[in-house]
């Protein structure tokens, strides 16, 4: 069985608010002094995902493929660190400042490019802008089945048994292969590399791609082909106000706390 | 006609080592010469006095033909565990034995005190003084043999009249001794045993053979007096007073009865003696021999100190999973351990009731060593592989030490800090955890996160909402311009957690009162690789370290202060190694230095006040930093200082040390409010101590052990810089 991942590397979410800023006039989110950007973690559980699958398939292999700039290697190199056999990394000026149509769109020309697996995984949304778009997208333009933000996926006969987080429970699908795949964060913990993967994924080559190789128009992918505009981009100030709520015994205190809690028309 | 008092004779193999002699310097020689006085007057009444040589025994060149028997014995069984020792990385390189040449004076030290003079053993009065019974009794015995050997095979006699009479009375005084300490460690292990304490098989061969031997020893010497001395010469035998003892309970027994039974006992005495000798080969009495050795191999660098893995991208393993991983040192420290539990007694996990004694550790993997270890040495004679037919085995780490065991430890030191035989556990702990992480990639939840975010953002502290800068905010803080005497190299616990905060700004404060020239880094600073080398990840630490080293010297840095232990020993130990020699102060060496040469002084009025100092490992037992701190208590106005029951070297961790800071413990209690109890039950109303980690961990556990005190009555936990503060700085 063979599977593709498709990875994001994007700013750390664990960046404390402190340390976020954007630069309103370029609607750019500013890189945080010394923290590194990271893979998207959904990301990094699509790609567990993908390697129990093919642990348990016994054969096969799980490449790796992500769109970005020069630091969108790294994820990469995470990602053969975490077990993959071979990484592309889609790189050229002319992706820049697409949307996430045009990142489905030179995805899925990569994937037809390298060969259309027997399982197409993605995190079920990058945790920068968590559109949570492109994976369904690629499984549209691949014209393959899809299931979204799964907990669990396991081989069946001839297909791949899920489980979809949905809003009242979970939700049991059974899809032929080809198929497409989103990972939710209720699947579990990617594994942490052992050194000598990280060591073995170092001295990999991992296959760049431009839109020329994908036999893309520079018009049709980045700011050029992008079907979304943004107007504006700004951090939202929040105001926090304190009230304490005065009594004597525990009592007083909810008592007040629930007449003020009503006041504010919560309860 | 000359006698000898034989029962000790055989005992020579046994005691050739410097242990010995040089302990006998210390305990033996003060009743020696006291009795050898008291007999010097008596010499009226007893002149002639003397035994003879080999008294009723016939055929006694068969002892002289088995001692060579024995001596083979032993060798074979010492040479044979070596080929389990050799299994280990060498360690003798040209550059350890050049090192060990330097630090010739120092480990020989260790030999006599540590090793001879049974330094450690003596801090626990019960079983010092047990083993200085046994230990003095085997010394004086075996002098008091090979004298009257000596005296049987020169032409001049020295033990004759009133000479041979104080010998005789020293012999048996310290035979009596030597009952004694056998008859207090067998009671140690009935009435006193120690925590987690097993005794064996091999504790009651090794005690019972010896006791069997002192008592059949005097049953020997009792009868000859009863056959011989007592109706001749009875002023002679008051100077036998234990023989002559026996002898009266044999009054009853007819002469040549006597003689056949004294014959008897001679033999089971003397094969027995044989016998017993030759467990030197074979157990944990080896470490009359093993234990002066292990003195003089340990390290003479800081204790804290982790050794590095060199040119590690090219290694073929990470860490410790198997035996041959380990150095030759390490596997020959399994073999001394002597199963005394100091280390457990003292481990901070342990006595919490977390899963993890260090004894234990040192012995599963000792008959891990025994069983697979001597498995291995045959395949390597047989030219097998040499993990031939092994793979079927209990993995070592994981199976014979369990994770869990190896997560719970705070290398905190205070294993190898009691251990009296220099057994350094915490190495050996963490080369396993190095094989957990880097090998396995298996480690707690917590763990992974800690190492991702020191990855990622260069700093442990997952999900602070700080950056290096906010502790800034609102005070004058000089940055580095290279110019400056010294780099204050603030670290993330200073600059992430809000407590922590605090102590940043006291110590920025003090600076500044006592005009020193300092600057700092902020932003450009990046955690030193401590956190990560402790969890294991050596490659991660030297990432970090490499980083750091390359700042500083970029930005000049000569001098550096830091108020975290850890950062302190990572800098002062550890950076070296990799090249990176900088002049390291910790803030309370720093600050007392400041107030005694008067550029701090302590003038405000601080409240009357008790505190108690918590030393932290990393300052304390690993640095030997113990008194500064509370030399700078001592002149804050109206503090009194009191100890906690464990301190300086026995200071007991508060449970943050080897990463702990960053997991979830498991076990009956919590190590932070084992401690808290103990500086509750001081009666204090402040503890001190000088490590953001301690800091914390001693406030996460007043809020569990003072659940019910009053907020003003609860321990305030400050550091010593604050309290410091409170007097030598007015308020702005």
């Amino acid at each position: 069985m063979d599977v593709i991942v498709c990875v994001k590397q994007i700013p750390d979410p664990e960046t404390p608010a402190a340390a976020f800023k954007v630069d309103e006039a370029a609607m750019r989110v500013l890189p945080a002094q010394g923290i590194s950007p990271v893979i998207s973690p959904f990301d990094a559980q699509a790609v567990e995902a993908a390697l129990r699958l093919v642990d348990a398939a016994g054969s096969g292999a799980v490449n790796i493929i992500s769109l970005g700039p020069d630091s969108a290697r790294d994820a990469i190199k995470h990602s053969l660190a975490m077990g993959a056999e071979e990484g592309y990394h889609l790189k050229d000026d002319a992706f820049d400042g697409g949307d996430a149509w045009t990142t489905a769109l030179s995805l899925s020309k990569a994937i037809q490019h390298i060969g259309v697996p027997d399982v197409l995984i993605f995190g079920r949304q990058a945790a920068d802008w968590d559109q949570g778009a492109v994976g369904s997208i690629v499984a549209e333009l691949l014209n393959l089945p899809s299931a979204t933000v799964l907990r669990a996926a396991e081989l069946s006969d001839g297909g791949i048994t899920v489980s979809r987080v949905v809003a009242d429970g979970f939700e049991n699908v059974e899809l032929p292969t080809p198929c497409v795949l989103t990972i939710s964060n209720e699947f579990g913990d990617p594994r942490y590399p052992q050194l000598r993967q990280i060591m073995r994924a170092a001295r990999k080559q991992v296959t760049e791609l431009t839109a020329a190789d994908l036999g893309l128009d520079p018009s049709e992918v980045g700011a050029a082909g992008a079907r979304v505009q943004m107007h504006a981009l700004f951090q939202p100030t929040s105001d926090v106000e304190v009230e304490i709520i005065e009594g004597d015994t525990p009592d007083e205190k909810a008592a007040g706390l629930v007449s003020a809690l009503r006041e504010a028309k919560i309860l | 006609m000359k006698t000898r008092q034989p029962q000790n004779r055989v005992r020579r193999p046994a005691t050739s080592t410097g242990k010995r002699v040089s302990a006998l310097a210390i305990p033996a020689w003060l009743p020696l010469g006291g009795i050898l006085l008291v007999s010097g007057a008596e010499t009226v009444r007893v002149t002639g006095a003397h035994r003879e040589l080999f008294f009723n025994i016939d055929h006694f060149w068969v002892l002289y033909m088995l001692l060579p028997f024995v001596v083979g014995i032993i060798i074979y069984g010492l040479v044979r565990r070596s080929r389990v020792w050799r299994l280990g990385k060498p360690i003798a390189t040209r550059e350890t034995l050049r090192s060990a040449f330097d630090d010739l004076p120092q480990r020989l030290r260790r030999v006599l005190k540590g090793g001879a003079g049974t330094e450690r053993v003596l801090r626990d009065p019960y079983s010092g003084v047990m083993h200085l019974c046994i230990m003095s009794s085997m010394i004086v015995l075996f002098l008091v043999t090979a004298l009257l050997a000596v005296d049987d095979y020169i032409p001049v006699d020295i033990l004759v009249g009133p000479r041979y009479l104080g010998y005789s009375l020293v012999a048996d005084i310290f035979g009596l001794i030597g009952i004694i300490g056998v008859g207090m460690a067998v009671a140690h292990r009935w009435v006193r045993p120690r925590t987690a304490w097993l005794p064996t098989w091999e504790d009651w061969l090794i005690l019972g053979g010896l006791g069997a031997l002192l008592i059949t020893g005097f049953i020997v010497e009792g009868l000859r007096i009863h056959t011989s001395e007592i109706n001749v010469n009875p002023e002679w035998s008051y100077w036998s007073p234990v023989g002559y003892v026996v002898a009266l309970m044999f009054s009853g027994v007819r002469v040549s009865a006597a003689l056949d039974i004294h014959t008897t006992f001679w033999w089971i005495h003397m094969i027995g003696a044989l016998a017993w000798i030759s467990l030197l080969g074979y157990s944990k009495i080896n470490h009359l021999i093993l234990a002066p050795a292990n003195a003089f191999l340990k390290r003479t660098s800081a204790p804290g100190k982790l050794d590095m893995i060199e040119n590690i991208e090219e290694q073929e393993h990470f860490g410790v999973s198997q035996l041959e991983h380990f150095t030759q040192k390490q596997l020959f420290e399994l073999d001394v351990c002597v199963r005394c539990g100091r280390c457990t007694d003292n481990c901070p996990a342990d006595i919490a009731g977390q899963p993890l004694s260090p004894m234990h550790i040192i012995q599963d993997l000792k008959s891990y060593a025994t069983a697979v270890g001597e498995r291995k040495v045959a395949n390597l004679m047989q030219g097998n592989d040499l993990n031939y037919g092994l793979d079927a085995e209990t993995p070592m780490v994981g199976g014979v030490v369990r994770d869990e065991s190896l997560w719970a430890c705070r290398t905190c030191g205070a294993c190898v800090e009691a251990c009296p035989v220099f057994i350094e556990h915490v190495p050996t702990i963490v080369d396993m955890r190095r094989s957990l992480v880097m090998e396995e990639a298996r480690m707690p939840d917590t763990v992974q996160g800690t190492l991702e975010t020191l990855e990622r953002q260069g700093h442990p502290w997952r999900g602070t909402p700080y950056t290096r800068e906010s502790w800034m905010d609102g005070i004058e803080v000089p940055e580095w311009t290279g110019e400056q005497e010294y780099l204050y190299f603030v670290g993330c616990t200073g600059a992430f957690v809000d407590r922590a905060q605090e102590i940043t700004r006291s110590v920025v404060s003090l600076l500044r009162e006592a005009d020193v020239s300092f600057g700092v880094m902020a932003g450009m600073e990046s955690c030193n690789g401590d956190p990560a080398r402790r969890l294991g990840h050596e490659y991660l630490y030297q990432i970090l370290a490499e980083g750091l080293i390359e700042l500083f010297n970029e930005e000049g840095v000569k001098k550096i202060i830091t108020h975290c232990p850890h950062c302190f020993n990572t800098f002062l130990n550890e950076y070296p190694d990799m090249g990176g020699k900088y002049e390291v102060i910790h803030h309370t060496q720093l600050l007392e230095q400041l107030l005694n040469d008067g550029k701090l002084e302590p003038r405000g009025e601080t409240p009357e006040q008790t505190v108690t100092y918590h030393d932290s490992c990393y300052l304390g037992r690993h640095n030997d930093i113990f008194e500064a701190p509370r030399r700078i208590l001592e002149q804050v106005p109206n503090v009194t200082l009191i100890e906690m029951p464990r301190n300086r070297e026995q200071g007991l961790c508060c449970g943050a040390g080897g990463g702990n800071m960053w997991m979830e413990e498991q076990g009956k209690s919590r190590v932070n409010e084992v401690r808290v109890e103990e500086a509750v039950a001081t009666g204090a109303d402040s503890a001190c101590t000088a490590c953001p980690f301690c800091i914390q961990m001693f406030d996460s556990g007043i809020g569990t052990v003072q659940l019910d005190v009053e907020d003003e009555d609860k321990l305030k936990v400050l550091d010593v810089a604050e309290l410091l503060q409170a007097s030598a700085v007015e308020s702005e």
